[in-house]
């Protein structure tokens, strides 16, 4: 299931696999982030392992949409599970900020592609 | 005589060092939020121009984007009348890039400002990183409080504020982030 | 940095010398500049009064951020605009949050013998009316609101009749909607939002009120043609005759 706006998309692969994000995420608030993030979310309770978040192709995401990602963080924390987060070695923010959110849950891991 | 507050780190090098690259401007919030994007058009931009500065101007431009869209989301949402203007400065000086942004606000966010800066520079970056975004989870927030925090964490920047009275409960702030080149050339 | 202070552009009339102007046009925004200032003037009063924001690509009431309106309505003494009025063409303000819907229009439309002329679902919404500071108190704002509530403004590009819809406090309703001159009728109490705490209060709260155009507004006010120039003093003395 893809989703596309003007700026990003959003490919949900099938059986709870994992999510793409990319292109450029700098919306208002948290909150604006919802529509983004709740199908990702509900594909994640589905989950049974680890969830697999890729975001090597995510230019920009403002700290608001770093709040959205960490609600994933828990959420999966909330079902002992972990997101492995696929990152580019050429966007500066990606290894840095998913590296911190690996301390709100253990089973977290960033990897690049 | 208005009441003047410096907090963190707000002393800028120019003056001490060459300004190499500058640029300043100034918005209506109102035009901000009409169109969001228009932030990050605006951060793209400077960052772009003043991407040319750099070796590795694609990484450059990146980061310098990053900072300039966190400053500037910040002075739009924290302005309390959106009419009134809010001012975005970018300097290349020294071996440093300067982002500082000043907007109006009221009592309580100055005073909130004043704050969050202080713990910026008494708490582990990391540790405020995840208790801000608890904080942030638990309740329906409309700024996610995360911004200055991974700038200081994940590039060095310094990171202060000036907030000056203007008139009761009218608080004009300056918020400036001043990185090291070393951490945009990367 | 020093913010860019707001003041009356020069050679424009201001609240001082008011007594000057003799003419107060009234006629729809049509240029793109003259929406874009409309846009503006209203988000300005309305961030000043109320906090609330407009956006061209998010609404959310929780952040104080509305939709604006689609077409807009200006009064203007000596070019200068000090009046202003939206209209929402395509969602409602009553149907997003107030929990109108189609059905409930329909009927009473139906129960007002109209069903053949009007559809609830062809409506449109009349909004955002701001009179810019030092001009009111003087019946400008009166006079404007009910010059605006006309066919040259309310089916303004429309093919087919729309009934109109409405939400304000009902201070408002009983100041401005004269029964004589615009009848509107209680559809439903509009729902409790943080965002309208600075407008309405428990004692004075919000309602969404349909008006059904060729049978509750006064003709002699629906059929004047804009755009349109009005004599201030005629305004004043409440006498409403055109120039």
């Amino acid at each position: 299931m893809k989703t596309e706006s003007g700026d990003y998309s959003v490919r949900i692969l099938d059986n709870q696999q994992g999510v793409v994000i990319a292109g450029v995420l700098r919306l208002l608030s948290p909150s604006a982030y919802e529509p983004v993030f709740d199908p990702i979310r509900k594909e994640l309770e589905k989950a049974t392992g680890n969830y697999a978040v890729d975001i090597a192709d995510l230019i920009f995401l403002n700290s608001s949409g770093v709040t959205g990602l960490s609600r994933l963080v828990l959420l999966a924390r909330s079902h002992s599970r972990g997101i492995d987060f696929i990152v580019s070695e050429t966007v500066p923010w990606q290894k840095k900020t998913m590296t911190s959110l690996q301390r709100l849950n253990p089973k977290v891991t960033v990897r690049t592609r | 005589m208005s009441n003047v507050r410096e907090l963190g780190e707000f002393t800028s090098l120019t003056g001490e060092e060459p300004i190499i690259s500058e640029l300043y401007m100034r918005f209506i919030p109102l035009d901000l939020v009409a169109h969001w994007k228009r932030c990050g058009m605006v951060a793209d931009f400077l960052a772009h121009f003043l991407g040319y500065n750099f070796e590795n101007k694609e990484m450059a431009t990146n980061i310098i984007s990053t900072v300039l869209n966190e400053v500037l989301e910040n002075a739009v949402k924290f302005s309390v009348d959106k009419s009134e203007t809010i001012a975005l400065g970018l300097r290349y000086v020294g071996e440093h890039i300067e982002v500082e942004a000043s907007n109006k606000t009221d009592l309580i966010k100055a005073d909130n400002l004043a704050k969050y800066i202080q713990k910026l520079h008494t708490e582990d970056l990391e540790d405020l990183f995840v208790q801000q975004i608890e904080h942030t989870a638990a309740k329906e927030r409309t700024a996610s409080g995360l911004g200055l925090i991974t700038l200081k964490k994940d590039y060095e920047a310094r990171v202060g504020c000036q907030i000056t009275e203007k008139a009761p409960n009218v608080f004009e702030t300056i918020v400036r982030v001043c990185l090291p080149v070393e951490k945009v050339e990367q | 940095m020093n913010t860019v202070s707001q003041t009356v552009p020069p050679g424009r009339i201001s609240p001082a010398n008011l007594d000057t102007a003799k003419t107060f046009v009234i006629r729809p925004a049509v240029k793109r500049v003259e929406v874009l200032q409309c846009q503006y003037f209203i988000a300005e009063i309305y961030n000043r009064h109320y906090g609330i924001v407009f956006s061209n690509d998010i609404t959310d009431l929780d952040q104080r951020i509305e939709p604006y309106p689609d077409r807009y309505v200006m009064g203007l003494i000596d070019g200068y605009l000090v009046a202003a009025a939206g209209l929402y063409t395509r969602r409602t303000y009553v149907e997003t949050y107030g929990n109108v819907n189609t059905e409930d229009l329909d009927q009473m439309i139906a129960e007002a013998g109209m069903a053949g002329r009007y559809s609830g679902a062809r409506r449109r919404e009349y909004t955002k009316l701001v009179i810019r500071k030092g001009y009111g108190g003087r019946g400008i704002g009166k006079f404007f609101h009910a010059a605006t509530h006309t066919r040259s403004f309310l089916e303004i590009d429309a093919e087919q009749t729309h009934v109109l819809v409405v939400c304000a406090k009902q201070s408002i309703y009983r100041a401005m909607y004269p029964e004589e001159r615009i009848r509107t009728r209680v559809i439903k109490p509009f729902p409790h939002y943080a965002v309208h705490e600075q407008y309405c209060s428990k004692e004075d709260p919000m309602d969404s009120r349909l008006v059904i155009p060729s049978i509750d507004i006064a003709p002699a006010w629906y059929n004047r043609e804009l755009p349109g120039e009005f004599q201030l003093e005629a305004i004043y003395e409440d006498r409403f005759l055109e120039a």
